[in-house]
């Protein structure tokens, strides 16, 4: 990674905060998010369900529920400070400067509208040009994500196509307006392993070609080595670990990290048949303790995990964590498992 | 052979299930081959995978082993008797089921006692004076508290109802276990739980284990022995070792390569060939995956390949069919 | 056998039954509170209306008709509501009337409910032939103009409280049947119905142990709406003279009298107005109030 200029930051999130409102009143669901993603560069946020991952991309969207408010220090995107938006001025970003892509390309694509219709219409809506540029545009676009006989299937109602051309329809839609930044929540999840391993390797190849900064959403260890240029470990709605791809799963520093890593089939000694666990679950937002958040499940926890809130380190340049315990200690524990 | 001393449970023999789909006003009704011809023996004890992606027939051929749905034409024999001549309560002491969504596969206005005990009421009426003791026992034995039988399902996380799910699966002590997917929709530190409690129980019980995924390092991890199965065929079976280290099939081959290593090191490996996956209504003539297929020859979108010994595994491929001796399919 | 590894170390907490969580929401729920207590009240009228009225409320009394109500310039305590152009006390009348308006609305949705919901269930859970008959009945049900009949019947069968419900019943099954099967629909794609099948449970433990419990919330709340829309209809037949026969007191009979009254004497049928006006009030928010406070909670 070259040391770039601050100027090629494209998103810059300081402490961020989600709240909740309930009956009972406000709860935390992210607790001081910060990353910065970069053009060109991949960051991906990975965590198990409920660890806040995506809340905090719905939050940058814009698209939280009535429910749901937040507080950041800052959340600067491409020079323009998202916090204070209204709702009319975040949703003339969203979608033409910062797109997304869900999970499921069923419910993402409007099943009564044809798909040329639908890309125009983002085209059109944001005023990148009138409907005949929008259809030279998705045209060029579908055959960029690899539809044969794009101008065809412009007339294509979603249900026609397969889950895997579905998803790169929308990946060419989340295009159209030529953004600067997209947000994908895993977007391989609803397809096939054959699928997945394609659809993410036309992903990186426009990333590139592009030049976008790309934030990827994933529980899945696998995507992330093979995509990402810098991860963010979430648990409990915090980040509880950030660092270069190579260096995280080189050298993981924090417990949860660790033991992410050990879960995955495939990855210990061989005769071992056992797989690492972590024991417990995921604490709903209601459970979270003062200090670390994930004291009731590590191994190595302490008195003192219970405590104050724990402070992001930082190790290296680029890698950072949250444990209370030494590094040294921390990373011979990787080391000796 | 070393397996043909041991005793198969279940002895599948050309099974196929057809359904057809919408009766067109003109023209030929499409019908969808979900399972065409599957042979198969599941020996007594051991953990047999299958896997494939959607569409392959693999949970189609689950339901046809847990008499939910009939086959359209194939035998199946279990304990060497055809699993038509059982009564329903007879399979179901026999084979039971670990589904794939825990947030659907318990009954969300029953207790947990109440849905771990269903197959002992069901077997002998509601009367009978051990069920809690049973229902106790199953808890243990997945790693449950006794304070968990009053809750309701709503009131458990995802790896707990599946735990429950097992327990329920488990009271009657079946001896075959049909799981679908049972941890893909779980989280990965929790997929480890369930996955070691799967493989414990089955050593411990003696149970043998039909264990159905699409995820590859999964089922490398969990399995002895392996059948893939594409567009309702079987295209490679043998021991999970074999069929890892040295995919024959080029369908076996794609699949491994899809699998995405947890190094940052590798890259990711990209098919070659896209010829995306066919309309299961219509496949394509000879080998289903002839269009895809990097090797593809003249004969493989013509004749339709056997499954057939090759060394250690048997592989329904052309590229095989030469150096094979034997046929030991069927 | 203690090999498996516990899932809860860190989760020991009592986890209280659906009937303790629907009490304890019900103890905030004010919808649910005021729902319940109109209809109690309702109950309790119609029970006790022997006990509690003050007179007899078919005794006509030719030289104390149309007597002011207590709160009106030579009102009396005798008669609270006044009486009719008969001299029949209003009050009383009014208490009777709720049996009538009870019974009428609450044997038309238990019938109709009953009915409608096992041709919903049965055509859900069985589809194929079955579900087509039951949807071909309902095709029917709803294309035909469903007042003109009961009209039509009425005249025919005579306004008896058993007839008039009956009727009415017949009026309303078809929204219990859509719902039914809907609903059924729904829980039969459920794994844990597959994972009845594969225990060998026969098909009447299915459809009353694992599809009726998870349906009954909605048939109740279909139940209470079309109870409130029976009390309106019969309220309208009587009205019109269709409906139950005078001298019973129903309360669409009581509006229906003092038609010829309302501009000289308008609490006459502002008072029976308003008694079916809050009851069916009330059973809307006994049904939404019981829907929320036994929905079992999301995933979460």
């Amino acid at each position: 990674m070259t040391s770039s200029p601050a100027s090629e930051t494209v998103l810059d999130v300081k402490n961020l905060n989600v709240y909740i409102k309930t009956a009972v009143g406000p709860l935390q669901a992210t607790k001081d998010v910060s990353f910065q993603v970069r053009r060109g560069e991949t960051l991906a946020i990975v965590g198990e369900s409920g660890c806040g991952k995506t809340i905090t991309s719905l939050a940058l969207m814009g698209l939280l529920p009535k429910a749901a408010f937040v507080q950041a220090e800052s959340c600067n995107f491409a020079g323009t400070e998202l916090q204070g938006l209204t709702r009319s001025q975040l949703s003339r970003i969203r979608g033409k400067s910062m797109s997304m892509i869900f999970q499921d390309p069923m419910t993402s694509l409007n099943p009564v509208y044809t798909i040329g219709d639908q890309l125009a219409e983002v085209y059109v809506k944001h005023g990148m040009g009138n409907k005949r540029a929008a259809r030279e545009r998705a045209i060029m676009l579908l055959e960029r994500v690899g539809i044969k006989n794009a101008a065809e299937r412009l007339s294509y109602y979603p249900h026609q196509l397969s889950g895997g051309l579905r998803q790169r329809v929308v990946i060419a839609m989340a295009l159209m307006c030529g953004p600067q930044l997209i947000i994908a929540d895993e977007p391989t999840t609803a397809l096939d392993v054959t699928v997945q391993a394609r659809t993410l390797a036309l992903l990186g190849e426009l990333q590139r070609e592009f030049g976008l900064a790309l934030i990827l959403i994933t529980h899945d260890l696998g995507i992330v080595a093979s995509m990402a240029d810098r991860v963010a470990v979430m648990y409990a709605g915090c980040v509880v670990e950030a660092a270069t791809t190579e260096e995280l799963f080189r050298s993981p520093l924090h417990p949860y990290t660790q033991g992410l890593m050990r879960c995955i089939p495939g990855r210990h000694k061989a005769g071992d048949s056992h797989l690492h666990t972590i024991p417990g679950m995921v604490p709903s937002l209601v459970e979270i303790r003062p200090g670390c958040v994930f004291q009731n499940r590590c191994a190595m926890a302490i008195e003192r995990c219970g405590g104050s809130d724990i402070e992001l380190r930082d190790v290296e340049e680029a890698h950072s964590f949250r444990c209370i315990m030494p590094q040294a200690e921390l990373a011979s524990s990787w080391l000796h498992s | 052979m070393e397996q043909n001393n041991q005793k198969a449970a279940l002895q599948v023999r050309d099974l196929s299930v057809t359904f057809s789909l919408g009766k067109k006003l003109f023209g030929p009704s499409s019908k969808l081959h979900a399972v065409n011809g599957v042979s198969l023996d599941v020996f007594r004890g051991e953990f047999l995978s299958i896997v494939g992606e959607s569409g392959c027939g693999k949970s189609t051929f689950a339901k046809v082993l847990l008499g939910l749905q009939k086959p359209t034409s194939g035998a199946i024999d279990l304990n060497g008797r055809p699993l038509a001549s059982y009564s329903r309560l007879e399979i179901a002491r026999q084979i039971q089921p670990v589904f794939q969504d825990p947030y659907s596969s318990l009954n969300p206005r029953k207790s947990v006692a109440a849905n771990v005990a269903l197959p002992l009421i069901v077997g002998k009426g509601e009367g009978s004076a051990d069920i809690r003791g049973s229902v106790q026992k199953a808890l243990d034995l997945v790693g449950l508290s006794r304070k968990h039988a009053g809750a309701y399902p709503n009131q458990l996380s995802g790896g707990q109802r599946q735990r429950v799910a097992i327990a329920r699966a488990l009271i009657t002590r079946p001896g075959i276990l049909i799981c679908d997917e049972p941890t893909s929709a779980l989280d990965v530190s929790v997929q480890a739980q369930i996955l070691n409690l799967l493989q414990n129980l089955g050593r411990e019980l003696n149970i043998t284990c039909i264990f159905i995924s699409h995820d590859l390092s999964v089922v490398k991890h969990m399995s002895k022995r392996v059948a893939v199965m594409y567009l309702g065929r079987i295209v490679e079976l043998g021991a999970a070792e074999d069929v890892f280290n040295r995919p024959r099939h080029p369908y076996t081959k794609m699949l491994i390569g899809s699998i995405l290593p947890a190094d940052p090191g590798k890259k990711l490996s990209i098919p070659t060939n896209d010829g995306g996956f066919p309309d299961p209504t219509n496949p394509p003539p000879g080998c289903h995956f002839s269009p895809r297929c990097d090797q593809a020859m003249e004969v493989c979108s013509k004749v339709k390949p056997d499954l057939l010994r090759d060394e250690a595994v048997e592989v329904a491929c052309h590229l095989y069919s030469g150096t094979s001796t034997q046929r030991l399919a069927s | 056998m203690a090999s498996a590894p516990t899932a809860t170390n860190t989760q020991e907490m009592d986890y209280p039954s659906p009937w303790q969580n629907a009490w304890e929401r019900s103890k905030t729920h004010i919808g649910l509170q005021i729902g319940f207590s109109i209809v109690l009240l309702a109950a309790l009228a119609a029970i006790f209306a022997p006990l509690i009225a003050p007179a007899d409320p078919y005794a006509q009394s030719l030289t104390s008709r149309l007597l002011p109500a207590v709160w009106q310039p030579n009102g009396s305590w005798d008669h609270i509501l006044g009486t009719d152009a008969y001299g029949r006390d209003v009050l009383s009348r009014l208490l009777y009337g709720t049996q009538v308006t009870m019974i009428v609305g609450f044997g038309a949705a238990v019938v109709s409910g009953i009915v409608g919901s096992v041709l919903g269930i049965l055509g859900g859970y069985f589809g194929g032939k079955v579900d087509a008959v039951v949807i071909f009945l309902i095709n029917v049900k709803l294309a035909m103009p469903g007042v003109l009949i009961a009209l039509s019947l009425v005249s025919i069968f005579g306004g008896s409280l058993i007839s008039i419900t009956v009727i009415l019943a017949l009026l309303f099954w078809d929204r219990f049947a859509v719902v039914a099967r809907t609903a059924t629909q729904q829980v039969c794609a459920n794994e844990y119905i597959a994972a009845a099948e594969c225990v060998g449970a026969s098909r009447t433990w299915i459809i009353f142990r694992e599809i009726l419990p998870n349906i009954a919330n909605q048939i109740i709340i279909i139940g209470s709406l079309e109870m409130a829309i029976a009390i309106l209809v019969e309220a309208a037949l009587s009205f019109l003279g269709l409906g139950i026969q005078p001298p019973t007191p129903s309360w669409g009979i009581l509006v229906s009298e003092a038609r010829a009254f309302m501009f000289l004497k308008p609490h006459l049928i502002v008072i029976p107005g308003m008694a079916i006006f809050i009851l069916v009030i009330g059973i809307n928010l006994l049904g939404d109030g019981i829907r929320d406070v036994t929905a079992p909670q999301g995933r979460n």
